[in-house]
Order: C-alpha cells, then sequence, then structure tokens
C-alpha cells in the first residue's frame, strides 16, 4: 500500500479546486483557470520513487498524482496511464524498463494473416483481463482512500498505436499502403478492445471519462488523408461504441504531435457537454490558443500547450512567458480554457516550471477581468 | 539492350514510386549492360530517394511513402552490392547509429538510416536500446566518420552526453564527429553535452554526415 505518501488531502483546498475544475463546464467561472500538465512518472520523482515503480505499481502512481496535484494547486482529478494500453488483451507482451513507461516486448503479427488469429474479448472476459486489473486496483484504491480525486478514466492512447505496436510501427505504417485491409482488421480490434475496457471500467464505478488521442497519428508521420483513415475514424467509433456501453460523458481529446495539416479534420470530433481538446504542435511550434479557440472554442473546452522540451530545460521565466501568451490569447474561449503541456511533462522537469505554469494562471488567469 | 541513361531514370524513377519490382529489373538491367554498381546506386536510387526527402521536406509525402520507396531501393541495392568495385574507405563516409540505451523509439532513427545509405554513405545500423559503450566500440572497429545518436525520450538523454565524455576519457573525441537527433533535443543541447551538431531531421542528418565527414577526413585523414 502506498501510504503514507503525503499529509491527509485538505478538503478546504479540494472543494476550491473542485469548484474551479468544473467550472469551464458549468459556465460559472470560478477562481481561476486551471492547468494540468499531464504528469505522470513526474510525480514519481517529486516523491522519491523511481518511473518503474510509478508504472509497476497502479496504486502507488494515482496517489502519487493526487498528491502531486494538491502540491502544485492544479487540476484536482487523479489519473495513471501508459500509451501502449490494452495491448496485453490483443495477444501482447509488455516489457518496464527503468527509464521508459511500459512497452511492447515485440511485435506479434509477423504476417498479414497472423491478424486474423487475434480475438477481441468481450466485456466481463476484459474485467477479468491484466489492464482492467490494474486500472481497478488504482480506482480501488483511490475509492477507499482520496475518494474526492476519483475519477475513472478509460484511457485509449492510441488505438492506431496499439495496431500499429503489435505488428511494429515502421512495418505497420508501410502496411497502410500495401496491405490497408489488414490495417483496418486490426485497427477495428484494438478499437473495439479499448471501447470493451471503458465499458468494463463504465460498468465498476458507474461511468468512466473516456481519454483518446491521435498520437501516432499526425501528419510528421501520415498524410492528412491517412491520419483520417487510420487515426481520425477509430477515435470516433472508439468513443461511439464506448458512450453507448456507458461510457463517458466526460471526453478528453489528445492530440499529440504536429497538427499543422490535418486539425481541421478533428472538427468533426465527437461531443458531449464535457468535452476538453489538447492539440501539441502546429509545426514546430505549440498549436496557439488562439487558433484553437478560434477553430474549437465553440464545441470544446480547450487545453493549449507550452512546449514540453521548454518544461523540462527552459527558465523558469520561458516557461511562465510561454504560458502567459497562451492564457492571453485564448482566455476568453467560449467553453472555457485549461492551460495544459503538449504532452506528458518530461519526469525530470524541475518543479519549478510546473510552478510557472501555475503563477501565470494566477497572473492572467483570474476570471473577470478580461 | 537498355542504354545507361535509361537505366539510371528507371532507377530513380521506380525508387520515387515505390515499385519494387522495376527496381529489382533495373539493378539486373544494370549488371548487364555493365553499368558501375555505384553509379547505379548514387545515380539512380539516391536520386530517386533525394526527390522523395524533398518531397517529404515539402509536405507532398509522408512515411509510409518514404517507407515503400525504401523498400523498392534496398530491392536494387542488394543486387548492385555485390558488385561494387569501391572500398569502404573510398565511401563518402562510415556511419554508426543507433537509439540510445534506455530508448526504442526508431522510426527517425530508420529514417535517417534510409538517407544515409541512399546517399551512399556506409551505416552500421546498431538498432536501439544501444549499450553507450557499444557507440564507442563500433566506430573504432569500422573506422567510423560519424557517430550519430537519437533519442524521443527526455529521460534517456543523458545517455548521449555520457557517450561524448567516452570518446573525451579515451582521447579519441577528434577521430568522429558527433551529431545527435530527436524530438526534444536542439542545439544548445548538443553543445552542452559536446557534441558536434544537432540535425533536425533525417534530412538535415544526411547533409551535415556528408560535410561533416570531408571536414574530418580533410583533418584527420582516411582512417582513425
Amino acid at each position: 500500500m502506498p501510504l503514507p505518501l503525503f499529509p491527509s488531502l485538505n478538503k478546504e483546498w479540494h472543494g476550491h479546486a473542485f469548484k474551479r475544475f468544473g467550472s469551464p463546464f458549468t459556465g460559472t467561472p470560478f477562481g481561476r483557470i486551471d492547468f494540468d500538465p499531464i504528469m505522470l512518472s513526474h510525480t514519481a520523482k517529486v516523491f522519491g520513487h523511481t518511473i518503474k515503480d510509478f508504472y509497476t505499481n497502479p496504486e502507488l502512481g494515482i496517489a502519487l498524482v493526487a498528491h502531486a496535484n494538491e502540491l502544485y494547486d492544479c487540476l484536482p482529478v487523479s489519473h495513471w496511464f501508459y500509451a501502449n494500453v490494452w495491448v496485453r488483451e490483443l495477444g501482447a507482451k509488455l516489457v518496464y524498463k527503468e527509464l521508459l513507461p511500459p512497452i511492447i516486448e515485440e511485435p506479434i503479427v509477423k504476417e498479414p494473416e497472423d491478424a486474423d488469429k487475434i480475438e477481441v474479448l468481450d466485456v466481463d472476459e476484459i474485467a477479468k483481463g491484466p489492464t482492467a486489473t490494474e486500472y481497478f486496483k488504482a480506482y480501488d484504491y483511490m475509492k477507499e482512500n482520496i475518494p474526492q480525486m476519483l475519477v475513472p478514466i478509460a484511457w485509449a492512447f492510441d488505438v492506431l498505436g496499439n495496431a500499429a505496436g503489435i505488428v511494429g510501427v515502421d512495418k505497420f505504417l508501410l502496411w497502410t499502403i500495401k496491405q490497408p485491409k489488414i490495417c483496418h482488421v486490426l485497427l477495428k480490434k484494438a478499437t473495439d478492445t479499448s471501447a470493451n475496457g471503458a465499458i468494463a471500467i463504465a460498468k465498476r464505478y458507474g461511468s468512466a471519462m473516456l481519454g483518446i488521442g491521435s498520437v501516432l497519428g499526425n501528419t510528421d508521420l501520415l498524410s492528412p488523408a491517412g491520419v483520417k483513415e487510420f487515426s481520425f475514424d477509430y477515435m470516433q467509433k472508439y468513443v461511439r461504441q464506448a458512450i453507448r456501453g456507458g461510457g463517458g460523458p466526460q471526453l478528453f481529446y489528445h492530440l499529440c504531435g504536429n497538427h499543422s495539416r490535418d486539425y481541421q479534420i478533428f472538427k468533426d470530433l465527437i461531443l458531449s457537454p464535457l468535452s476538453v481538446l489538447n492539440i501539441g504542435y502546429d509545426g514546430k511550434e505549440t498549436f496557439s490558443a488562439g487558433k484553437m479557440k478560434e477553430e474549437f472554442g465553440d464545441k470544446h473546452t480547450i487545453m493549449p500547450s507550452v512546449d514540453t522540451t521548454l518544461m523540462l530545460r527552459g527558465t523558469t521565466m520561458e516557461v511562465y512567458e510561454a504560458a502567459k501568451k497562451q492564457i492571453l490569447e485564448g482566455r476568453d474561449s467560449p467553453r472555457g480554457f485549461v492551460m495544459g503541456t503538449a504532452c506528458e511533462v518530461p519526469p525530470d522537469t524541475p518543479p519549478s516550471n510546473i510552478f510557472a505554469l501555475r503563477k501565470a494562471c494566477e497572473d492572467f488567469g483570474t476570471y473577470g477581468t478580461w | 539492350m537498355v542504354e545507361k541513361k535509361e537505366i539510371l531514370k528507371g532507377l530513380a524513377n521506380a525508387t520515387i514510386e515505390g515499385d519494387a519490382e522495376s527496381c529489382k529489373k533495373f539493378a539486373n538491367e544494370a549488371l548487364k549492360a555493365k553499368v558501375d554498381a555505384y553509379e547505379g546506386i548514387i545515380g539512380g536510387c539516391a536520386k530517386g530517394m533525394k526527390v522523395v526527402s524533398d518531397r517529404y521536406e515539402k509536405g507532398e509525402m509522408f512515411v509510409p511513402e518514404i517507407l515503400l520507396s525504401a523498400e523498392a531501393m534496398y530491392g536494387a541495392i542488394n543486387i548492385l552490392k555485390p558488385h561494387l568495385k569501391i572500398k569502404a574507405a573510398e565511401m563518402p563516409g562510415t556511419v554508426v547509429i543507433g537509439v540510445i540505451e534506455g530508448d526504442i523509439h526508431d522510426i527517425g532513427k530508420n529514417l535517417a538510416r534510409i538517407m544515409l545509405d541512399a546517399a551512399g554513405l556506409k551505416v552500421i545500423d546498431l538498432g536501439r536500446d544501444v549499450p553507450l559503450k557499444e557507440y564507442l566500440d563500433k566506430a573504432k572497429e569500422n573506422n567510423a566518420d560519424i557517430v550519430a545518436m537519437s533519442t524521443l525520450m527526455t529521460t534517456t538523454m543523458a545517455g548521449l552526453g555520457k557517450v561524448v565524455n567516452m570518446y573525451k576519457e579515451q582521447g579519441v573525441r577528434d577521430k568522429v564527429k558527433i551529431i545527435i537527433g530527436g524530438a526534444p533535443l536542439d542545439q544548445d543541447f548538443a553543445d552542452e553535452i559536446g557534441a558536434d551538431k544537432w540535425a533536425k531531421d533525417a534530412v538535415e542528418g544526411v547533409v551535415l554526415a556528408k560535410k561533416m565527414t570531408a571536414e574530418l577526413r580533410k583533418k584527420r585523414g582516411m582512417t582513425w
């Protein structure tokens, strides 16, 4: 058991933070703009644990994020995840390295005909599988120890990455031209598996916020048409299936990497009243909050980014200025604004740079004076 | 018999189109017509691959198309390579390349390898999650001109500096040029760890590798 890690939750802080967190969705601005640096194993470093500890011990991992959220005064919701989620249910093995999140040991689809051998487990079978077991451990721990910060989340980062991971990324990308039908078979199986996972979480906890991303599906790798065909369409399918099975209604969309040429495609993402959209880059620059407001602000709570390398290697003032620029450009977005980072904040990010994000929110994100 | 000019054009076009069968066909035609194998690779496949990389830079082609072109190109290279008369030391450079220890993300490294091969450099691909010492051992063993290291993860960036230090400690830092690449890196980081250059992408990596090899060989000679 990970406790004791940190003094008990400060209920006064939590009440305030929770009201602030909910304000973009309820249309009643409160306090200041919130921020979420997408912290994962950074929290392990902050509390003296290792990256491996974070990923091999879900209860510890989720508790670390919860306590770090309180420490930094950011979103009062805890989470724990990694990119290659639900791949074990497709037959892959995960390995745990010292400096990385879990990775797929080796491709299991060596030839196109191997795709047919992969089976999609139903919701009850998935609930007994390794991935759901990890999530249940994490969420049960939260339910028992820090229930105020539990929002059960079903992560599917990302179905394209999962399908590609079990083939080998290079080979899968080549198959998008040479064997597109096989790619679709694999994507459908990866999507159905992730959706069944989300439904299993929703059944156990009554709801499951859906976290889905276009991580491998970006225009550094694929054409805009390729992003639509192999990433976007399956994100939609995942969300649709998971919602029909009891998942949602909260949605978190994370568009990782460069989306300069394909962002228009994502205007058709399935919406809910609680939909947050985070975009990483527009070419080499972070996707501007002004452009996000203009293109997506009427549909989603926008979550613009500060560059993750800047978070790691920039000075505190550089981070503060970058966050300030984004906040000033997008803080009046119609459905609200959350200050974010372009991807998971690097584990070795100096805590002062996370505090710089908060300071920018405090100085330029206070509601009522714009 | 098909003429040399037509063969080279055929190899280039087949590479651009990612047409593996045509690439093999023109490679065999090249051998029949006694076209020098190195000229076939450089004047044919590499020219085609240059068009592919230019189109990638402009956003007109994407990674799947590059991989298709590379597959076609390697089909031709495999036919032509056994007939190469050029000695390794006469190649326009030898590059030892790999993803640093602890990291397994190798799309960028694989693209760089393809572009380096296409540019006629000798490439020793160490793969991914490469133990740090291997960058030194393999470079020594192969008289490498360039050591190219990449990482996508911020947690493994420190390994790049350790390799540079290993070269310094062994007194062989001036024997090679060190290029680093990967999303979280930049020239400031390259300067900080004592690497020679940061390449923003695979295309720039090739330009740098060729330029730096020429500079190095002028100063150091052909071998270590």
